[in-house]
């Protein structure tokens, strides 16, 4: 989510909620016999609104599961997930004084605390500055869980424009498809010499195609961008010009199959830190309503 | 042959769109991980139920003294009714009684306005070592503004902390002086060669006269050891009814709190004899004038029985102390005629020259009016007065101080020539270390706790009556016994 000028209104209350409780937290802690502590009256408070912002932030996952729902757009709670989170922090901090728990429970729920907002403000600056990089970076960007779908049509696509020109089926069924598509046959659109057309099978299936068939490009040379493109230029060169337009259409499906493999790896990155930040945030609801109910009842 | 043609609808026509009805391996792992993770932690704290284990729900660890009590709260924390065998409410903090049900806590005092709560005071789960460690802020919130149920309060109203906002020691106030009646000189006593024993030049230390009680045993330079009954008990007795109690657990501090009261015997008697006769080399006793009466009247009657030819005698000069002769007023000189009457002349001169000049020497004499016209009458002695406690509401260990010379803190010790000069030191002198709230390094602590007590251990109620079994406290047995009635009782309360 952009974190932008939507977000001032949210930017305000909190700084104006943060204010009021650390202007009373200054004269509580100073004037409650043994200093502040989570157990007393407006600890208990401090603590009630920390945990209650916590379980709102918690709700976004509730409200976006049923999208539908009639209870605000789903960016308003995101705005209010991000910054009531982050304030209840400082609140929960207000609440146990500053210190990191003492006991083991508490000790314990301090520290996922920690990390679920260390995870959450990462996730925040990765979700505000990542979409731009992808939109920049990947213009053919499409769904994520389509992503394999959309490698295999491009492996397809590539095994007949490499079947029109030089007859040789790689995958009979796709071929097969494509030939009934085109009224039964599929007719070679080129004559060239055999050398010619091994050369072209060669590269299609030694470099190119097992490309294509790999998620990602790990130890795949055509992977990188540049060495793509003096592969290409060397094949363009080697081949007859009558070719080119169909070694420039590999070109391109290997360089939507590139985007395709650097979206997975932002995709990565982008929701990476949600498997530390979702299930650590419902480890810390279900600890912090244990903590509650015991620390009211003791 | 025709390029790649990529078009809008071309590019969304590539999509199955019931791909959100599919999980894909991020979306397997996410939620996996959501209900794993929450689950690990639920059954962590389920396994510690189970085992009816509280130790992770503590808000801080138990304190040492206490820790025995081992991972049940329900041996300190019950429910706030007890309706017979029902437990009702559902808050379980800890009251006064659980505290009482195994301590006795003296109350304060009988005219406070305000009585705090046990653990308002000792504050448990810190993980503290000393629960006795209470925070000023427990003290000032009645002893910043203190007030009392009836009358006007007899300490300072407003005490906040002993850095700054702490009333200097009541003997120090203006108008207050040492009530003691000794007269003596400590600027003249621990002058660099001060004659002492047998005329020898001395530099006297402090030591030499002023001693804790445990400290009384050693040999001392100036008097002969003794042994002060706040030192050591009795370790027998031959009365069977009464059998002698087995010697305390000896620790270092015991009996080296205060410095014990200098007596004649031990600090005094090598320089200062009580010459009473030249007849004796012997001292008189440093008793009761009666008694130094009767043996002077003994040890004279001794003599002359065993030497009838001193009757006659020209009484020699009365008695020769550092170097001077010491006489009264020139008379004429007497001649007994009988032993009875020699006895009493002599006896009246020792007198004359105890009552005085020798005993006046440190002594305040009170003499009847009649002591004039009769010379049998005895003076009274005012007693000495010496305070070995200067300040009682609190408590000080010369011991806890012992690697700090006297000089540092006594400061106007080797200056002070009068018996009214108080010179325990000053609030200032203290604060010089005991600056530290918090503790830092280089500082000292000064909490309330350190010096006062709140519980007046004073006050004395009958036994304790405990009434826990070892198995209750250490949760063993599920039920704790009720407390209910035994508040006031170990409270002390009037």
């Amino acid at each position: 989510m952009l974190i932008d000028q939507t977000h001032r209104p949210w930017l305000w209350r909190s700084i104006v909620i943060l204010a009021v409780c650390a202007a009373v937290y200054v004269p509580y802690n100073h004037y409650t016999l043994g200093g502040a502590r989570g157990g007393t009256v407006i600890g208990i408070i401090y603590g009630s609104l920390g945990f209650g912002f916590m379980i709102f932030a918690g709700l976004l996952s509730l409200r976006k599961r049923f999208p539908v729902w009639r209870m605000g757009r789903t960016s308003s709670w995101m705005r209010g997930h991000l910054w009531l989170g982050l304030l209840s922090y400082p609140i929960i901090l207000f609440h146990s004084a500053f210190s990191f728990g003492k006991g083991t429970l508490t000790w314990w729920m301090m520290l996922l605390f920690t990390i679920v907002i260390v995870s959450g403000l990462i996730g925040a600056a990765i979700q505000h500055y990542l979409p731009k990089m992808m939109t920049r970076q990947v213009p053919y960007e499409t769904i994520y869980a389509e992503i394999p779908r959309i490698r295999g049509q491009l492996l397809d696509e590539a095994d007949v424009k490499v079947a029109e020109i030089t007859g040789i089926t790689m995958n009979q069924s796709v071929i097969a498809a494509a030939a009934g598509n085109a009224g039964g046959v599929i007719v070679t659109t080129v004559q060239m010499e055999e050398q010619v057309r091994d050369e072209l099978t060669r590269f299609y299936s030694n470099d190119l195609r097992p490309y294509l068939e790999l998620e990602g490009g790990k130890g795949q040379a055509i992977a990188d961008r540049s060495l793509s493109a003096a592969m290409f230029i060397n094949v363009r060169t080697r081949l007859p010009e009558v070719v080119h337009p169909v070694i420039s259409d590999l070109e391109s499906i290997c360089e939507e199959k590139r985007q395709l493999d650097r979206q997975l790896n932002l995709h990565r990155v982008l929701h990476a830190w949600l498997l530390i930040h979702l299930p650590l945030s419902f480890a810390l609801l279900l600890m912090g309503a244990v903590h509650a109910v015991v620390a009211l009842r003791y | 042959m025709a390029g790649r043609i990529r078009t809008a609808k071309s590019l969304g026509q590539r999509h199955d769109f019931h791909y959100f009805q599919r999980w894909g391996r991020w979306r397997f792992l996410r939620a996996f991980l959501m209900i794993a993770v929450p689950a690990i932690a639920g059954l962590w704290l389920l396994g510690f139920a189970l085992h009816h284990d509280s130790e992770p729900y503590a808000s801080g660890p138990l304190s040492t003294v206490h820790s025995f009590t081992g991972k049940r709260c329900g041996t300190c924390h019950r429910p706030v009714i007890e309706a017979g065998f029902l437990k009702v409410g559902f808050r379980q903090h800890v009251d006064d009684a659980a505290c009482l049900s195994c301590h006795q806590a003296p109350a304060h005092q009988a005219l406070q306005t305000f009585t705090p709560t046990c653990a308002s005071c000792h504050v448990e789960h810190t993980g503290s070592q000393h629960l006795r460690q209470t925070a000023d802020e427990t003290c000032v919130q009645c002893h910043g503004e203190l007030k009392v149920k009836s009358g006007s309060p007899r300490y300072q109203t407003a005490i906040y902390d002993f850095d700054k906002k702490h009333p200097e020691f009541a003997p120090l106030r203006t108008g207050f002086g040492d009530p003691g009646t000794i007269k003596l000189n400590h600027s003249v006593h621990m002058r660099a060669g001060l004659l002492g024993p047998n005329a020898q030049p001395v530099q006297m230390q402090c030591q030499d006269c002023h001693r804790t009680p445990a400290d009384q045993s050693a040999p001392w330079k100036y008097g002969e050891s003794r042994l002060l009954q706040t030192s050591l008990q009795s370790g027998s007795s031959a009365d069977p009814h009464n059998p002698a109690m087995p010697e305390e657990p000896t620790r270092p501090g015991i009996g080296r709190a205060y410095m014990a009261a200098p007596t004649y015997a031990s600090a005094c008697q090598n320089c200062h004899a009580l010459q009473f006769d030249s007849h004796f080399t012997e001292s008189a006793p440093h008793d009761k004038p009666q008694v130094v009466h009767d043996f002077i009247v003994r040890r004279l009657t001794e003599y002359i029985h065993q030497h009838p030819e001193a009757i006659h005698e020209t009484p020699r000069p009365l008695r020769v102390m550092f170097g001077g002769t010491i006489s009264r007023e020139p008379q004429t000189p007497r001649i007994a005629r009988s032993a009875d009457e020699w006895v009493r002349i002599h006896t009246e001169d020792a007198e004359n020259l105890l009552w005085r000049k020798t005993c006046q020497e440190c002594h305040t004499l009170r003499f009847s009016p009649n002591q004039t016209t009769d010379s049998s009458a005895l003076p009274e002695v005012a007693p000495s007065q010496i305070k070995a406690v200067w300040l009682p509401n609190s408590v000080f260990s010369h011991y806890a101080h012992a690697g700090v010379n006297c000089q540092s803190c006594h400061t106007k010790a080797l200056a002070s020539t009068e018996t009214q000069d108080v010179l325990i030191p000053s609030i200032t002198t203290c604060q010089q270390c005991h600056n530290g709230n918090p503790v830092k390094l280089g500082q000292s602590e000064n909490g309330c706790f350190l010096c006062h007590q709140y519980h007046n251990w004073k006050q004395s109620r009958g036994p304790f009556i405990p009434t826990h079994a070892m198995d209750q406290l250490r949760g063993a047995a599920p039920q704790r016994p009720s407390t209910e009635g035994i508040v006031a009782s170990q409270l002390f309360l009037p």
